[in-house]
């Protein structure tokens, strides 16, 4: 079963072997598609969203680039499954939020997924570490060209790809980069900074994607117009405001050592002993202190730790993950206590 | 999505607040919002509908009864929730999406990725070829509801097929 295969580590795109590891997380593109002959997801009637998942799975089995994907029917899983693939970020929020006729399409080393009858009939993602935007929009292209061939997109000469809601119309491409940035919120630069980013026409949003909020540090900034650019423009554009946003923390982080440098050494070494010792640990606490911790592997003051440990202990530590790999139902309570015992494991 | 404050009336104002950094996301509807003292700045595509429709409406442009042929989706509906029902929904909302697009996208013509290629269009005819035989099918045998359904699916392929042509000349 393909959970069981995924249990005990995190997707291969969080193994932090991209480029600018110590600020950059993971890059993601994706294309929300649909196709002619269905209304779109919101006006389906249960027959059409069961031959619209059938339509789909069937090309994404004849594809070549997807080759040994395994699909998951959403109505089919259990709440507890429901969110070890959101905790993932295999899917969305809306993906798990009811019972509708749902799929999930996650090719082998979980680097492109389809959600099927999210909020587009197609809602197709490739993944990379680090910052890596243009070999997964080439990569995501590529994938897009072979279903095309089979299956028949609802595509306007004059308005590109028609999607359910006109936010994502033309292109029908979102790009979106996870970055770490504990430099711009310590030196308090981080507020201009992203009200810079998004005055150009980006957005930027919490861990999870839209309306959530901001926790550890992280900030996913992605584009936010779709239509009347070029996708390689889109990718190149947010390319270069996230290089740009590597070089201001780069700078924040030096100004800090500058600075305040036993203030941070104290901030970090702090949270350090906190996920080594501590027996009691919640999900959001977890969060906050590998933040701290992650800026010490970054600047160089905790040399025994890696960030690909980091991004274990992220995914890992989360509630539906504990339970899955404990192998039993736990409340909070419980949950905490394991998630300490394993964090103890984990860092050493 | 329901307003976060009260919970009972649905959202329509995104209202982003940083506090030492740390940057929260709220998702409020406009009487809360009010009450916070939370001024409109953030972009969302509700508003900017119901903003929209407003003028249309006053200029006698638009009835917001008018519903899409192919799905039903009321004019009304989609300012609500600011969801298309269909492709065929671009045609019937046309005038008023290209208003949108301008104000979401800044612009109104997709210069990016396309599917122009003729065995696409070839393709899509032979698929209206069979549609139509199974409606000639439908009705001789009186199955008015599948022929209503295949008259729709019909619908869609006619508006795609019609869409690539205008975009081709223009």
């Amino acid at each position: 079963m393909i959970f069981d295969k995924m249990l005990d580590k995190p997707s291969i795109w969080l193994d932090a072997t991209g480029p600018y590891p110590e600020i950059v997380l993971s890059s993601r593109v994706r294309y929300a598609r649909n196709l002619i002959q269905y209304p779109f997801v919101q006006r389906a009637k249960v027959s059409d969203l069961k031959a619209i998942l059938d339509v789909v799975r069937k090309a994404a089995s004849d594809s070549e680039l997807l080759k040994g994907s395994a699909f998951i029917e959403m109505r089919s899983i259990s709440q507890l499954d429901k969110k070890f693939l959101l905790e993932r970020h295999l899917v969305s929020y809306e993906m798990v939020g009811d019972n509708k006729d749902r799929g999930l399409m996650i090719s082998e080393d979980e680097k492109s997924i389809i959600m099927i009858n999210e909020e587009d009939h197609i809602r197709l993602q490739t993944f990379a570490s680090g910052l890596d935007l243009f070999t997964v929009y080439t990569f995501l292209d590529k994938i897009d060209d072979e279903l095309g061939r089979n299956l028949d997109y609802a595509f306007s000469n004059e308005w590109g790809y028609l999607t359910a809601c006109p936010t994502n119309v033309g292109t029908g491409l979102r790009a979106s980069v996870l970055l770490h940035l504990p430099g711009l919120v310590l030196t308090k630069e981080i507020e201009k900074v992203l009200r810079g980013v998004t005055q150009i026409g980006l957005s930027v949003r919490g861990l999870y994607g839209e309306g959530t909020e901001v926790k550890g540090n992280f900030f996913q900034v992605s584009n936010q117009t779709t239509l009347g650019k070029k996708e390689e423009d889109i990718i190149k554009g947010l390319d270069k405001v996230v290089r740009g946003l590597i070089e201001y923390e780069r700078n924040a982080r030096n100004t800090l050592l500058n600075d305040a440098s036993p203030q941070v050494e104290d901030k970090i070494f702090r949270a350090y002993g906190l996920l080594k010792n501590a027996r009691i640990l919640s999900s959001d606490e977890v969060i906050n202190l590998t933040s701290a911790v992650r800026l010490g592997v970054g600047l160089g003051m905790i040399k025994n730790i890696s960030m690909k440990t980091l991004n274990d202990v992220l995914i890992i530590s989360q509630p539906a993950h504990l339970q899955k790999i404990f192998g039993k139902k736990m409340d909070t309570e419980e949950r905490d206590v394991i998630r300490a015992n394993y964090i103890r494991e984990r860092i050493i | 999505m329901l307003c976060e404050i009260c919970g009972k009336v649905e959202a329509s104002v995104t209202y982003t607040e940083i506090v030492d950094g740390n940057v929260k996301e709220y998702h409020l509807c406009e009487e809360c919002a009010r009450k916070k003292g939370v001024e409109k700045t953030k972009f969302s595509i509700i508003d900017l509908i119901a903003g929209m429709a407003g003028t249309l409406e006053k200029d006698g442009k638009k009835d917001s009864n008018i519903r899409c042929p192919c799905c039903g989706l009321s004019f009304a509906s989609f300012r609500k929730n600011g969801k298309l029902g269909c492709t065929k929904c671009y045609e019937t909302f046309m005038d008023e999406l290209i208003l949108l697009f301008r104000k979401i996208h800044g612009s109104t013509k997709h210069i990016g990725k396309m599917i122009t290629k003729d065995e696409d269009v070839l393709r899509i005819k032979s698929e209206l070829k069979k549609l139509d035989n199974e409606l000639k099918k439908a009705v001789a045998s009186e199955e008015f509801e599948d022929a209503a359904k295949i008259r729709d699916r019909m619908k869609a392929y006619e508006f795609v097929i019609k869409m690539k042509k205008k975009g081709s000349k223009g």
